[in-house]
């Protein structure tokens, strides 16, 4: 399932998937497999994205 | 470039897929190991061609393999998790595996000594007898020395291990 919410997160920060993967340390590739939900990160990864993108678990990685 | 350690050599998914591919290599190894000592056999017979380098191979895998798993903790809870989806557990398969195989080479032996080298069926009885009585306890000897004791000690070795990571 795609991570609509990570995108927007994203784009709202005014962040390209390259900058996003530059600063939690990840390939551009990474960003853009996550955002399509084709790889499952690990929890240090998702805190990393989360703090980048100045949100919490529940904001981007819960589904309702 | 291999040796600077650029930030894309830490990402997580590339790593996974890297040990993927690692653990793919391993079989790949193996199977080229296997085929190797297959022709080798099937070409030069059992007497005239050497096939301890294929079987050092993976054998040192092995050990390694036991070895870094029982130190790291790991080999104790993959006999738990294992024993825990399984119907019987590690141990009744190990020593059930020990005895099968030490049987069949006794009978193995037992027959081949009785059809080779007794004259009349007394004889053959005996030679049968008496070879199976002391390859059964040679082999599985052998196989307890070679399988058994050391997954018992790689086993308890881990347990403590794992043990004193918990405790920390």
């Amino acid at each position: 399932m795609k991570n609509i919410k990570m995108k927007v997160a994203r784009v709202e920060k005014d962040l390209s998937q390259a900058q996003l993967a530059k600063l939690v340390g990840v390939s551009r590739q990474t960003i853009g497999l996550i955002e399509l939900g084709k790889y499952n990160p690990s929890l240090a990864l998702c805190i990393s994205i989360c703090k980048a993108l100045s949100k919490t678990l529940d904001d981007l990685f819960w589904e309702e | 470039m291999f040796f600077t350690g650029s930030k894309s050599g830490k990402d997580e998914r590339i790593i996974q897929m890297q040990n993927k591919i690692y653990r793919e290599l391993y079989w790949v190894v193996v199977f080229i190991c296997f085929l190797s000592m297959a022709i080798k056999i099937s070409v030069f017979g059992w007497g005239g061609v050497t096939i301890v380098t294929e079987f050092a191979i993976v054998l040192a895998c092995g050990i390694y393999y036991l070895i870094r798993s029982s130190y790291l903790g790991l080999f104790s809870d993959e006999v738990e998790t294992y024993n825990e989806k399984s119907k019987f557990s590690t141990d009744t398969k190990l020593v059930f595996f020990i005895g099968i195989a030490g049987v069949a080479l006794a009978l193995y032996m037992g027959i081949n000594s009785a059809v080779q080298y007794a004259e009349g069926t007394a004889q053959s009885w005996a030679y049968f007898g008496s070879v199976f009585l002391v390859s059964i306890v040679m082999y599985l000897g052998f196989f307890t020395f070679l399988i058994g004791i050391p997954y018992l000690l790689a086993k308890s070795n881990s347990k403590r291990i794992a043990n004193k990571n918990e405790e920390e």
